[in-house]
């Protein structure tokens, strides 16, 4: 813009300084000319006036070279007579020259008085000035000046006009650039200010500025509020989704094509098991993982365009990876893939236990039913046909069942306490179930032998009796089971801070320790060849734990081997 | 023109990348067809190991190709040198893990004369090895190139432990001398599988900073 104003400036200036030097000087030489012409017809005039004498040539020749010395340039005087004869030239031999009446000045002399013309002469081969009066003796006196000498005279003011014409030129140099700066310097201004401008309101004050460039910084504002605001919103949505995919728990990549890493959130590299990647550094997928079913699993899922599921396994954990081929809407080439890594360890495992629970199931109903098939066989085969071993083995069957019914009785009564059904609560008073459970329990621990102690307060619950009837039978009834003959079990139940304790405790065989996790699990035995001999249907703790559960209680065990086991059981007051 | 070069290097990075991807799987899936007696898996290792003998000759062209027509120069230089170098390693690595799975094929039917306790160390030592010194090349990490020279020891003494536990069960019965030998010959492939991914952290090195141990 300064340069195009500049030179916008300096053309124009130029052309006013040439035009003006062409038109003065044309104007000056027209003036000078006329000015030459009319110094012409005054010596004629003067000379017509000094000679008295016409005829005597040599006071004419007289005359004429005073006059042309009191000139400093070369003037021609000829006298002509009315034939056209010359009878005086100053410059040639008279004599000689040609009849000058059809020269027009001449013969306009001759007619009104006086005349001029301009051409070229043949006496002085040059373009020449010719002025002619006409005398009182009938005799033209003509005087002539070279034009070359006028030009000459004229040409001799160029240099001057020159260095007038070339200080003009360095003027408008000096002037153009000063004026440049001027109409600049406002926008240049706006410009350095613009930051400023645009920030605050002060639009209107502070800046000397053309008003015709308001309008113009008015828009700019609007626009940058636009800008502001469009970023603002797109800020807004990449920090949303970059928020949100990088607080997912479950891992999420982004390729291209060509399997380079576009976006990748936390929970993706910790799953995919490289914390360090740094996907500014780093592009490419391979440098990501190695994992060779992962690699091949992008590579079918980009060129084939399908969906994938695949899980792995990483670190003791089980990922789930969907592959979903991204393609642009309305477009069936592929762009790129989308990776969504879920962690399944945990529905793995319970799947694990969900198979192990029926196998476990099926196993334990089967059992008995082996027995007692086996039994009723030999019987009905008459294999054994004498009363008292019919009676026996009646008396086997008849257990079986029994262990039967009460291990169905326990997958119900497990299943429903897991349900949460049945759970119409009563206030029961702890004391009265424990007295229950130990009247159930006295003799079978009088048979080995076993000391029952209880410390018991008058605590009181709400809950369902049954519940809390099962849960210290359970307790108990494992307490008497795994002990030694002749050894002790203790009960405490005691109310302290609104929280109903309840502790059995005995000093029997104990559970090692890699048992201790598992004890609570179903059908989970310590010591598997013992369960027949004990009974028990492995579901005891399980349903203890269960009940516990239903009732937002804690449980806790400690144990050691040969030395006892101690169940706490907390309930916070409900 | 540099811009071509520039993206034939980082391809090159990728397939030195993609390689020791195969090498890995090659090995563990060689240590789970020992470990679970698992036919089924050596067959795999036999198709990695004629996956990986493809992916020597593949780069072994790159490299020849990159170094006749670009000429290159210093770093350049340096990563093509460590390529030709490291691919020789890593072929052998998936040539060892071959004959790993070829032994532990005449295995599969038989009972194990004892307990696989430091053998599965043994291979966990030189799987972390070959893992690290790749991760070092995909990283440029130095140091963990240097951790992967150090670790080498902890194979070595693994070696000696299970030879003389092979020699006390010789001792015992020399019934158990067939399998004996067997373990000790997958044993030393291991060993020899962790000095070819000492040697790769090696080269790693010397493609970082351009010295190499033996220079």
């Amino acid at each position: 813009m300064k340069k195009r104003v500049f030179y916008t400036i300096i053309i124009l200036l130029v052309i006013i300084a040439t035009s003006t030097c062409v038109l003065t000087s044309l104007v000056y030489y027209k003036f000078y000319e006329k000015e030459a012409k009319d110094q012409i017809k005054t010596i004629v005039n003067l000379t017509s006036n000094n000679i008295n004498d016409w005829s005597d040539n040599t006071h004419i020749q007289n005359s004429v070279y005073r006059i042309v010395k009191s000139v400093n340039y070369k003037i021609r005087v000829t006298i002509i007579e009315e034939t056209g004869k010359v009878t005086y030239d100053n410059y040639a031999e008279y004599e000689i020259l040609e009849n000058h009446i059809n020269r027009p000045e001449i013969e306009k002399a001759f007619r009104i008085g006086y005349g001029e013309d301009t051409r070229f002469s043949n006496t002085l081969k040059n373009d020449t000035y010719y002025y002619a009066v006409k005398l009182g003796d009938n005799t033209v006196l003509r005087v002539s000046r070279e034009l070359r000498s006028i030009r000459n005279m004229f040409i001799g003011i160029t240099p001057i006009l020159a260095s007038v014409f070339l200080i003009i030129i360095i003027i408008s140099f000096i002037v153009a650039s000063n004026i440049t700066r001027k109409i600049i310097r406002p926008v240049n201004l706006i410009a350095e200010s613009l930051d400023d401008l645009l920030e605050t309101d002060k639009l209107n004050v502070q800046i000397d500025m053309y008003d015709e460039l308001r309008p113009f910084a008015h828009k700019m504002k609007d626009q940058k509020q636009k800008l502001n605001e469009y970023i603002k919103a797109v800020e807004y949505e990449r920090d949303t989704i970059g928020n949100i995919t990088e607080n997912m728990r479950e891992g999420f990549i982004l390729l291209n094509k060509e399997s380079e890493v576009l976006s990748i959130n936390a929970s993706g590299k910790r799953m995919i098991g490289n914390v360090k990647f740094n996907f500014h550094e780093h592009k490419n997928m391979l440098e990501l993982t190695r994992n060779a079913e992962i690699l091949k699993n992008i590579d079918t899922s980009i060129n084939g365009n399908k969906h994938i599921v695949y899980d792995v396994d990483c670190n003791s954990h089980q990922y789930r990876y969907y592959f979903s081929p991204v393609s642009e809407r309305g477009n069936s080439n592929v762009d790129g893939l989308m990776i969504l890594i879920e962690d399944v360890t945990i529905q793995k495992n319970s799947e694990i236990m969900r198979q192990e629970f029926s196998a476990n199931v099926s196993h334990e109903l089967k059992t008995p039913l082996t027995t007692m098939i086996g039994f009723a066989e030999m019987i009905k085969e008459g294999l054994i046909t004498d009363s008292e071993s019919i009676k026996k083995y009646c008396g086997m069957i008849n257990n079986e069942g029994l262990r039967l019914i009460t291990l169905i009785e326990d997958i119900i009564r497990l299943s429903k306490i897991e349900e949460g059904i049945e759970l119409d609560n009563n206030i029961i008073n702890l004391k009265d179930v424990s007295n229950e459970v130990f009247n159930l329990l006295s003799n079978k621990a009088k048979d080995r032998n076993i000391k029952l102690l209880s410390n018991i307060e008058n605590v009181s619950m709400k809950a369902n009796k049954s519940y809390i009837n099962e849960l210290l039978y359970n307790l108990v009834d494992n307490s008497i089971k795994y002990n030694n003959d002749g050894g002790k079990v203790e009960v405490n139940i005691n109310k302290n801070k609104g929280a109903v304790n309840i502790v059995v405790k005995d000093n029997g065989l104990g559970i090692s320790e890699e048992h201790l996790d598992r004890i609570f699990e179903r059908f989970y035995r310590v010591d598997k060849s013992r369960s027949k001999e004990t009974g028990g249907t492995g579901l005891g703790l399980s349903i203890v734990k269960h009940i516990v559960e239903a009732y937002h209680g804690t449980i806790e065990i400690k144990s050691k081997k040969e030395v006892g086991t101690v169940i706490k059981i907390k309930f916070l007051d409900n | 023109m540099r811009g071509r070069f520039d993206k034939e290097l980082e391809n090159l990075n990728l397939e030195l990348i993609k390689m020791g991807g195969l090498i890995e799987n090659s090995i563990e899936t060689t240590v789970k067809a020992l470990i679970n007696q698992d036919l089924s898996l050596v067959k795999k290792v036999n198709e990695y190991e004629v996956e990986i003998d493809e992916m020597e000759k593949t780069i072994e062209s790159h490299c020849l190709k990159l170094l006749l027509q670009q000429q290159p120069v210093a770093s350049d230089l340096r990563l093509i040198s460590t390529a030709l170098k490291m691919i020789t390693d890593m072929e052998r690595i998936g040539d060892n893990a071959e004959d790993i799975a070829e032994i532990s094929q005449y295995m599969v039917n038989q009972k194990f004369i004892k307990n696989l306790v430091h053998i599965p160390q043994m291979a966990e030592a030189t799987i972390g090895m070959v893992r690290k010194s790749i991760d070092a090349f995909v990283n440029k990490d130095k140091e963990l190139a240097l951790e992967v020279c150090a670790s080498d020891d902890i194979v070595d003494n693994l070696f000696t432990i299970i030879k003389n536990e092979l020699i006390e069960k010789i001792q015992e019965d020399k019934n158990n001398g067939e399998q004996a030998i067997d373990l000790l010959m997958i044993a030393k492939y291991f060993e020899r599988i962790g000095d070819h991914a000492e040697n790769i952290a090696e080269w790693v090195i010397f493609s970082i900073t351009g010295e190499h141990k033996y220079q």
